[in-house]
Parts: C-alpha cells; structure tokens; sequence
C-alpha cells in the first residue's frame, strides 16, 4: 500500500475556529501502551506486529475512526514519510521504527494515531484556531473505545504508564501552534518564554522537540503529565494561550502606532516577492509567511485569507513539493518548484 | 518545586538535557543556576530554545550519580536494571515501574513535581475499584511510616492522596 492522501484539505488548515489569526491549530495527545507487552526499546517485532493487528482489529471492528486509511510505513518512500511528517501525522521517532510502524489517519485527518511508535499507541486530535476542548473530546472518545477491547498498561497511583517517565500519568501532550510575530519584533517574546517556563509548559519550533523556531510559529504545550488531571491541564494551557494572544495582540497595535511604515513596507515587501519569485528556499518562504499572516490579521492584505496562508505553509514544504512531482526533487529544482506551487495561491483571486 | 542545589528557594528554572543518551533534568532557583554557568542560558540561543544549552556538564553526571546504587535488581518481565533505565532515559515494559517503584517515584517527583496520577482512569469499572483498594492499604502502610520517621511533610502529602481515593472509592460504590 502506498501513500494515500485524501484531496481533501486537513480540517486544521482551514483557519476556522476561535482566534485563528494567531493560533494555527491545537492538538492533543495520549500515550498508551497494551498491557503484556514490552515498551518500544524492548519488545520484539513479533510483538509489534501482534499489536498492530490487535489494535487494526479493533479500530475496525468498532469502526472507531470514520473513513479510515491505513498505512504502514515500512510500504513509503521516505519523501513520503516526510510527507507525513510536515502534515503533522507522525513524528520523528515514528520515522526511526519503520519496520513496524503504522498511522491511521481519520477524516480531515481530524484524528489519527500512530501505532509502534515509542509508545505502542499515540491517539492524535488536531483542530484549526484556539480549540482544545474539541480535540481532548475527540481524542478521548478513540482512546475509551480501544480500552473497552483491550487492555491498556495502567497503575493506581502513577496512572498510565508509558515508555519516558515524562509522559507517565496522563500521558497527554496538549499544544497550541500559535503565531507570534508582534511579540518577536517587539523583542518581548523571551520574557513571554521565559514565563510560560515556570508555570509547567514549555515550547519549541513548528516540528517538534529541537526543530527551530522559524516564521515566529511556536508550539506550547504541557510539559507535566501527572498529579493534574486532563482538564486540569488542559485548562492551564487553555489560560496562558489567552493571555499570550492578548499580549500578541497589544503588541501588535503598539507596533502599527510606533512604526506603521516600517511594518507596512515589511508584509508587503513579503508579499511581492512570495508572488513573483521564481526560486525560493523553504526558509525563506516561512519566513516572508510569517510578515503576509501579519499582514492579513491586520487586515492590510484583502486578497488572501488566512486558511490560504495555511495551506502554502504546508504546501511548499519539501516533502509535499516532491510528492507533488512524484519523486525525490533535488535541491534546486525543488526550489524553483516551490516558487510554482507559492506563486499559484497568488493568481487564484 | 523547591529548588535541587540548595533546597531553599523555588525552583523557577526547568533544564532538560539529552546527554550520552541519557535524559537528565535539573530543577534550579535562579541564583543556583547562575552559579553553574546557566544564567539566561535557556534563552540565548533563539535558534534551539528548546533545549538547553551545555551546562557545566560536571553538575549534570554528579545528579545523575547521586543516585546510582540500586544495585543489579532486575525487571522479572524485561530484564532491565535501573542503569540501564538510566542509560536510555526510557522504562523497558510496564513492571519496570513497579520493579523500581521507589526509585521512579522519587523521579517523577523531581522532574514532574509529582507522582500521583489524579486524571482518567481504566475505563473497566471492576479494575478501578480493586487497584483503587490495593493502592490505599499501600498509601496508609507509607503514612504510618512517614509518622514513625517524623516526616510530617510527607505524611501530610500522604494524607491528600489518600483522602483523593477515599473520595474516589465513594463515588465508585
Ligand atoms: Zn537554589
Ligand atoms: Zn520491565
């Protein structure tokens, strides 16, 4: 079987939902593992293959996930994988266990989960804009229908048990991916970081642990799993979010009073040459999309939406770009391609 | 989180670092973390934030020493000892966790301020009830000890979670 993908439009990318201007999408995460089973360093791939097919069993049987597709990605490429990848559907440890891995990917890729990854399951709801509370109900209701058929690994007093103690507990991961250019510019981001820090919530790039912070998007998520219960924390993370989209929000207006030109003449500048470059890095484009977004919460720019801003993000990524083409695109034809799919978003409207 | 140098102050600086494939993390007040070189440390470097940066890595290996004489005992159900928990930073299989019970706990405390889960629980009814059981004999048997040992911070930490299952039992019946 090979890379499936749906013509449809992952609902996150659809910049809907409460304060999408800031907040890109909000994801929760559970971590479980089958009891009987040793965890991912351990076991063996018989093992993993038996939970693969218990669990595959299961899903459908109860037909837990609308409109399901399968892939194991052992059957991808690895521009393929990548693939995956930048829509937010694996995770980089899921690449490293490719002999056994597998993703389930529901509608809109709305819930998904990946199977053998360093924990047996990763359940995944993911949502466009500030919405936590839709993605924890999602998540929870695939997460109580395998455990009414199987048995997952769980302890009275330290809860569910996973392979990384910084997961044990809950096993949730709650993030917001979340824009924030005003507070950059401003310079008041590291004070926000700092911040958010101490209260039991860290932060990183756009992919995950160690990825690089570009187009001012940062992910901010819960890193206690125990000794709060799931509402609990995703309420605190659900609080600071609020208090970080004010702060964005202010800082944004301070900016237009202080420096109206300066800021103007950057998104704009952006704009230009994100419609008519004809080679362009990835990096580049994040960050020229970071000044357009900017530019059309404030309302500068009418003749592109949010949820268009969204999809060229994903879009131009590498892996995207060479599934587009059908193979693996050297570095600077990939470029040029870039350049095509960005400059076709432009003269649609 | 009180800090793990000087156990005085409020830790406010929360350092995580893969070293040797080991994940090791330090919970730190702002002056003891200056004292080892960390001051602002998590911040300078805008491209990685997060991760912190090298540290003197002497504080690190010395933590991570601290707590190395849990002899050669062995998980029953994946052979796993506690160096090599602490090798890979990763627990070998779900009896890890009552093998080293003591030491996990220990663990989570520090690095996650707690280790007492208070969320969701197995969606099984009867499993709930009967580890629920178990768990407050095991939490009432850690209490009396706590008392005998004058440990009154522990021993009143003790009495929530026990007051958090009664009320849990309660509402189970
Ligand atoms: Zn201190
Ligand atoms: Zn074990």
């Amino acid at each position: 079987m090979a890379l499936l993908i749906k013509d449809e439009v992952p609902a996150w990318l659809k910049g809907s939902g409460e304060h999408s201007d800031v907040v890109l999408s909000s994801r929760v995460r559970l971590a479980r593992n089958l009891k009987g089973y040793q965890f991912s360093p351990r076991i063996s791939e018989n093992q993993e293959e038996q939970i693969r097919q218990e669990v595959l069993s299961v899903l459908e049987r109860e037909k837990a996930i609308p409109a399901m597709i399968r892939m194991d990605l052992k059957d991808l490429k690895s521009f393929e994988c990548n693939y995956l990848l930048e829509e937010h559907l694996i995770s980089n440890d899921l690449l490293t266990r490719r002999k056994s891995a597998a993703v389930v990917v529901g509608e809109a890729s709305r819930i998904s989960m990946m199977i053998n990854e360093e924990d047996h399951l990763r359940i995944q709801s993911i949502a466009s804009g500030f919405d936590l509370d839709s993605c924890w109900q999602e998540a929870e209701k695939l997460e109580s229908v395998i455990g009414r058929n199987l048995q997952y690994e769980f302890h009275a007093k330290l809860g569910y048990l996973t392979s990384c103690p910084t997961n044990t507990g809950t096993g949730l991961r709650a993030s917001v991916l979340i824009h924030l250019p005003g507070l950059v510019l401003t310079k008041e981001i590291q004070k926000v970081l700092r911040g958010i820090t101490q209260i039991g919530l860290t932060f990183r790039g756009l992919y995950g642990e160690g990825s690089e912070v570009l187009g001012n998007f940062f992910q901010i998520s819960n890193q206690i799993t125990i000794g709060k219960s799931e509402r609990e924390l995703i309420e605190h993370l659900s609080r600071i979010t609020e208090q970080i989209i004010e702060h964005e929000k202010n800082a944004r207006a301070i900016l237009f009073k202080d420096a109206g030109h300066y800021i103007q003449d950057k998104v704009w500048r952006a704009y230009g040459i994100l419609e008519h470059s004809r080679t362009i890095t990835g990096e580049e484009v994040m960050n020229l999309l970071s000044a357009v977004r900017l530019g059309v919460s404030m309302k500068l720019i009418k003749e592109l939406s949010v949820s268009t801003i969204n999809q060229i993000l994903i879009y131009s990524q590498d892996a995207h770009l060479d599934v587009a083409a059908g193979r693996n695109l050297d570095s600077t034809e990939r470029d040029i391609h870039r350049a095509t799919v960005v400059r076709s978003y432009f003269n649609r409207n | 989180m009180k800090c793990e140098k000087c156990k005085k102050s409020e830790a406010s600086i929360h350092f995580t670092q893969v070293k040797d494939g080991k994940v090791v993390s330090l919970n730190l007040c702002p002056d003891c973390a200056e004292k080892f070189g960390m001051k602002g440390a998590k911040f300078d470097s805008s491209q990685q934030p997060a991760f912190a940066p090298e540290a003197k890595s002497d504080v690190l290996s010395e933590l991570v020493e601290g707590k190395s004489e849990a002899g050669e005992e062995k998980c029953p159900f994946c052979d796993n000892t506690l160096d090599d928990i602490k090798r890979t930073g990763r627990l070998g299989c779900g009896q890890c966790y009552y093998t080293f019970e003591k030491q996990i706990d220990v663990l989570l405390r520090r690095i996650q301020g707690s280790s007492f889960h208070v969320g969701r629980r197995s969606s099984k009814p009867d499993d709930q009830i009967y580890s629920d059981q178990i768990l407050i004999r095991e939490l009432k048997k850690k209490l009396n000890e706590a008392v005998k040992s004058e440990d009154y911070e522990k021993a009143a930490g003790l009495r929530d979670e026990i007051m958090v299952v009664e009320k849990r039992l309660e509402v189970s019946k």
